[in-house]
């Protein structure tokens, strides 16, 4: 009785030891790492339509960063690429709305600076209907090569530094010295890395 | 010597369900990071129905319970099933400052490993995370089953690994259940033994940045088996089979940096709720008892174990 059971734990270990072992399997797996940087702006009081705010962001310091914060470096990363851009009024306070229109751009601004390229344009937007929200914005091509270009760089080992211009042409209604416009204002600038992580992986059957 | 032995087989018990379960949570939460609540849904739907499918396994092997008796099994279950391809992947909905939103069929948890890239405005480019990319999911746990009085037995099922991880977390099976005969009141003639029973589980898997549970679940199983034990050389070979009513519910507690700022998002997944049905066989030696069974629900599984006690009497 005693050698039967013996021989059945026995098979029962060793049956699971061996499946301890068989059941991992080592897999590379794509994780996907958000980085985010921001910039405030204030606005006026202000009688014109046009004007001008700038902002400039290590991008290497916004994906160190976030790489860091998900317990990642580097070396780890497989690509990266800009995901979007947004922006949003955050405090806006008339007693009637405004409409404004421009753009942003954007130039590399370490080693020798590039030239402005556009990379998001806002047309129309009302300061009442995007107060408190985050909108996302179409992006343009040229200011979207920039980026991607700088992160390229980056994985590459640089430390590109990127400045972004804040162009506004258009105001509606025409703000006056009598009714200025004045407005707190954000942008997002999200990029995305892929990272490539070894693992083991449970597929037991 | 006996005591031995058993100690060293409910060790086993309680060492894989870490193997098994521990390096998944801890690579979701890698992979969830770069998901809001209603995306985390889907990816993480077919690891909610494999483990309600396995939870809700391996409750019983028998319909046999005598009206009084000690008696004692100490047992191994295993419970696996195999994924389908439509589990692999989800419907993701694009997040954050990507324009414009799209719809994509992105990688489940158990799908692709690798990420699906697509393009937005301007060339701007969405990432959603890839999967584990697992064919099949496993899970191993150990019951205790204690009987039998009036026709009554007890079981229970306990597990509790710490992996010494702060990133992995800890691991919680408990299982409390009790199944009584329903044939002993139909009297020696009765062609099949039956039963019926229910048990409930706690199962918790792995750790947030806050301390809290990681995936937090529990189920509960109601049902009723019949089995009939047949003379098989020196052991007894018993067919059997079971209806139940399944029910699991799974929590998620993560932190999300969808938007490259950690946010700590709750997820409560709908509770399943399905019927269930079991064909098994059961073979039942002097000290010992082997199963394996087949189990039809929303999500099918197998199983097979061995006891080691005097269920077999």
């Amino acid at each position: 009785m005693r050698s039967a059971l013996s021989l059945l734990v026995a098979s029962l270990l060793i049956v699971m030891g061996g499946a301890t072992g068989c059941i991992m399997e080592e897999k590379v797996v794509e994780i996907v790492v958000n980085g985010e940087t921001t910039a405030d702006f204030q606005h006026g009081p202000s009688a014109s339509e046009s004007f001008t705010d700038d902002f400039s962001v290590n991008l290497a310091s916004v994906l160190d960063q976030a790489l860091a914060d998900a317990g990642f470096s580097r070396g780890d990363i497989r690509s990266a690429f800009l995901k979007g851009g947004a922006y949003g009024v955050t405090v806006f306070s008339h007693t009637h709305d405004w409409a404004v229109g421009g753009e942003v751009s954007v130039q590399r601004i370490d080693g020798t600076p590039g030239s402005p390229a556009a990379v998001l344009e806002y047309t129309v937007q009302s300061l009442e209907g995007a107060l408190g929200k985050t909108t996302p914005v179409p992006l343009v091509a040229p200011g979207t090569e920039v980026i991607n270009q700088a992160l390229t760089d980056y994985l590459a080992g640089g430390d590109p530094t990127l400045r972004f211009e804040v162009i506004n042409d258009d105001v509606e209604p025409a703000p006056t010295a009598a009714d200025p416009i004045q407005f707190e204002w954000k942008i997002w600038v999200q990029v995305q890395a892929i990272v490539e992580e070894e693992t083991e992986v449970p597929d037991p059957f | 010597m006996r005591n031995r032995y058993l100690w060293w087989c409910a060790l086993a018990g309680l060492f894989l369900p870490a193997v098994v379960a521990a390096p998944v949570s801890a690579q979701i939460e890698d992979q969830l990071s770069a998901y809001s609540g209603v995306n985390a849904t889907g990816y993480l739907q077919p690891l909610a129905d494999s483990f309600g499918a396995a939870l809700n396994s391996g409750f019983y092997r028998s319909a046999y319970i005598p009206t009084t008796g000690l008696r004692v099994s100490l047992e191994v279950l295993v419970m696996g099933l195999y994924f389908n391809d439509d589990q692999r992947t989800f419907q993701a909905n694009t997040e954050g400052a990507f324009f414009p939103e799209q719809t994509a069929a992105a990688p489940t948890v158990i799908g692709s490993n690798r990420a699906l890239i697509i393009d937005g405005s301007g060339g701007a480019m969405y990432a959603f995370p890839g999967g584990l990319d697992m064919d099949s999911f496993g899970m191993l746990a150990p019951q205790l089953r204690l009987g039998a009085l009036f026709g009554t037995e007890a079981v229970f099922r306990y597990a509790v690994v710490n992996t010494g991880d702060s990133e992995i977390g800890d691991l919680n099976l408990l299982g409390l259940g009790a199944r009584h005969s329903v044939s002993q009141y139909f009297g020696k003639t009765f062609p099949v033994d039956l039963a019926i029973g229910f048990i409930w589980q706690s199962f918790t898997v792995g750790e947030n940045s806050r301390g809290e549970n990681l995936i937090d679940s529990d189920a509960l199983s109601v049902g009723v088996q019949a089995s009939k034990r047949l003379p098989f050389g020196f052991a007894t070979f018993e067919p059997y089979t079971a209806l139940s009513y399944d029910s699991f519910h799974m929590k998620l507690d993560y932190d999300s940096e969808t938007n490259g700022t950690t946010e700590p998002i709750k997820v409560d997944f709908d509770r399943m709720n399905t019927g269930h049905w079991t064909l098994g066989l059961n073979l039942n030696f002097v000290i010992a008892n082997l199963y394996a069974e087949y189990n039809v629900a929303s999500t099918s599984s197998f199983g097979f174990g061995l006891a080691l006690g005097n269920l077999g009497f």
